[in-house]
């Protein structure tokens, strides 16, 4: 059946995973592209494993915060407290010495898996997070954006690149000129929404 | 994106190896970065290091993603959108 009505307005937002998106010559990265990227049972991990063989296919360079490493260290001690505990509230059972062992084995891994495989794929430039702290308080106090969201804004705002792959519509709030979103096609409508929310 | 090349250096990944403890400047980074070109350039308000891929064969680099992409399993499935917000 053919689509009725007019396309909907992309407001800056697109799908990596949609047919014929072809990956930009430069892209800044989010922490939860590469999360999903490397664990093999999060529900978005075959587009995110699929952008990733696209980005190194288009040699596409990619510039991402240092505390994109960060989170994502913290993403899989977090993932070796939620296998051991798949209930409970990870406030409650962080301090478990017997997830520690596994938590060691999991951070090697993806140690691996990021610096000497995807990285040595790639052409990538990682910025310190003391090369951008000052724009972090600028861009918390015009878009509401969390400290840890307003790094990655900074990491993008200050790199003059203006793709950015992420999962999180929480970065709708920045400007469609600024700010080309690249997400899952299972998010483009809400992050669309959120865009025109924000007023763009 | 604006960039502007300022200096760069290409060290075989052998001698990289061999004298990363000794090298300083562009040649250290270049070791650092398993003997893959880096370049310093301008990229918007920033003064940045461009890693050059340290693996040249297409083949082996598409290999390489494939083997990251499918190392880790697990039986958990987590948020990795907020990570610290599981606290």
């Amino acid at each position: 059946m053919a689509p009725r009505g007019r396309p909907p307005l992309s407001r800056g937002v697109l799908a990596f995973d949609a047919p014929g998106w072809e990956p930009p010559s430069a892209v800044v990265l989010d922490t939860n592209v590469v999360a999903d990227a490397l664990l093999v049972n999060q529900p978005e991990h075959a587009a995110c494993a699929a952008l990733m063989r696209a980005l190194v296919a288009a040699g596409t360079s990619i510039t991402f915060s240092r505390h994109l490493e960060i989170e994502l260290w913290q993403v899989l001690f977090n993932l070796a407290l939620r296998e051991r505990h798949p209930r409970k509230d990870l406030r409650r059972v962080r301090y478990d010495n017997r997830v520690r062992p596994r938590a060691a084995r999991l951070l090697r891994e993806a140690h691996e898996a990021w610096e000497q495989e995807l990285l040595g794929s790639l052409s990538w430039t990682r910025i310190e997070i003391h090369e951008i702290a000052g724009q972090v308080p600028g861009l918390i106090q015009d878009y509401g954006l969390e400290s840890y969201d307003a790094v990655h804004a900074a990491t993008l705002l200050d790199s003059g690149i203006t793709d950015f792959l992420t999962r999180d519509g929480g970065f709708a709030v920045l400007p469609s000129t600024v700010a080309t979103l690249h997400t899952t096609r299972a998010r483009l409508t809400n992050t669309r929404a959120r865009r025109r929310r924000a007023g763009y | 994106m604006a960039t502007k090349q300022k200096s760069s250096t290409k060290v075989p990944a052998k001698r990289a190896a061999a004298g990363a403890a000794k090298a300083s400047g562009p040649a250290k980074a270049a070791a650092s970065n398993g003997g893959g070109r880096v370049r310093r350039v301008r990229m918007g308000r920033l003064d940045v290091e461009v890693h050059e891929p340290a693996e040249k064969d297409p083949k082996k680099r598409a290999e390489a993603v494939k083997r990251a992409t499918s190392r880790i399993k697990s039986t958990a499935i987590i948020d990795t959108i907020h990570p610290g917000q599981e606290y």
